[in-house]
């Protein structure tokens, strides 16, 4: 049986999700039979709820454009967009990637935030259900670009090291594993958002594999 | 809103961003209107202060204007602003609290500094104003943590710290608010 000091420390893990098995179990246990931790728990529980449930956004109270504009340097010499050196179909994967970073961050609100914010962000929640939406309709286009740069990789292995390369296949095995499972459950349950986002989030990060894996330089 | 309009409003975000990339100032201003908020959300709950959070929200847009050419998309966009508006705080931060101990050396303090909110069993004190009271360090890694979702390697990596002192400042934070807001 662990102390009440104890169990204090382990809380905030057991409640992050990052406490190990063993751990963990100790840790209920010993909530289970000390009702001051667990009121503590409950606490926490709701403070973190509170947190989480906070708008995401905070208009400032008066328009501060004004004062950047000012600031800003001018750019006479246009910087190369990072898609303007690649080739057609890389040009493709950079998209999906720049994709990656304007959505991603509503995949990783609701990875994050186990209780549901009681007044989500009007943005991020227009996104969730956007991709969720969309995934349908993105799909084909992931699969192709997924498809040309797979034959690309095909091509250039024998210029790449062994080692590189088992990194490389190792991931994308992961990536496919976790593919294959989200989209079975997906078919039991085509409501799921979360599914819908996270199966969009995965493609993107083989997209962006497989584009930096494209441009490694050749073994020496 | 349908997933076509959906995807259109992404397409314009995309090129906003390679526009303003190029040095376009207005696709910059549609990236700052669109991020303004969730930008001086982060600042004001960081500082506690509403009035600097407004200089330190500028201070961001400008230093995201200078370092866009180098964004790569490794992260959303939204994301790396909010690591660039961190940063900007943690440094102001930084050399504010340099320029206090040439004056009073000192350590943090375990409680809240000034006046201990009130403790409100019922729930109705404003959470807002509780964080705005925390020590600023225990301040920092709930706001980032437990309000806008960064994990300790990331709150790590923008405040210079080991993870470790993060999550003690985080356990610190939980515990201090716990005991004000029951």
């Amino acid at each position: 049986m662990i102390t009440c000091e104890r169990a204090d420390e382990l809380l905030d893990d057991f409640l992050n999700g990052t406490l190990d098995g063993a751990a963990g179990m100790a840790l209920q246990d010993h909530l289970a039979a000390c009702p001051s931790c667990a009121e503590a728990e409950a606490d926490l529980r709701r403070l973190l709820a509170r947190a989480g449930g906070l708008p995401r956004e905070i208009e400032p109270p008066r328009d501060l454009w004004p004062g950047i504009e000012g600031r800003l340097e001018r750019r006479t010499m246009p910087r190369l967009s990072p898609t303007s050196r690649l080739p057609g179909i890389l040009r493709f994967a950079a998209a999906a990637a720049l994709l990656v970073a304007l959505t991603s961050a509503a995949t990783l609100w609701l990875v994050r935030r186990e209780p549901e914010p009681v007044a989500p962000p009007p943005v991020a929640w227009r996104v969730i259900h956007m991709e969720a939406a969309s995934l349908k309709v993105s799909e084909p286009h992931y699969l192709q670009a997924r498809s040309e740069l797979r034959a690309a990789l095909q091509a250039k292995r024998d210029s790449l090291s062994p080692q590189t390369l088992e990194v490389i296949d190792e991931n994308l095995e992961v990536m496919d594993r976790a593919l294959r499972a989200m989209k079975i459950a997906l078919d039991k349950d085509p409501g799921n958002r979360g599914l819908a986002v996270l199966i969009e989030s995965t493609y993107r990060q083989e997209l962006n594999l497989l584009m930096r894996a494209s441009r490694l330089p050749a073994k020496a | 809103m349908d997933a076509e309009l959906a995807i259109e409003a992404r397409d314009e975000s995309v090129g906003d961003l390679r526009r303003a990339q190029a040095g376009d100032a207005g696709a910059f201003e549609r990236i700052y209107r669109a991020n303004a908020g969730k930008v001086f959300a982060l600042c004001a709950r960081m500082t506690g202060d509403r009035g600097m959070a407004e200089e330190l929200t500028q201070e961001t847009f400008v230093k995201a204007w200078q370092s866009l050419g180098s964004f790569r998309g490794e992260c959303a966009l939204g994301s790396w602003l909010h690591k660039v508006a961190a940063n900007v705080v943690v440094s102001e931060a930084r050399s504010r609290m340099r320029r206090l101990r040439m004056v009073v050396p000192g350590q943090e303090p375990d409680c809240f500094p000034d006046s201990r909110p009130a403790r409100d069993p019922l729930g109705s004190m404003d959470i807002e104003r509780a964080m705005a009271k925390l020590p600023e360090g225990a301040r920092t890694a709930f706001v980032l943590h437990d309000v806008h979702g960064f994990s300790h390697g990331e709150i790590a990596e923008m405040t210079g710290q080991a993870e470790g002192t993060s999550k003690a400042q985080l356990h610190r934070a939980r515990r201090l608010l716990r005991e004000v807001l029951g």
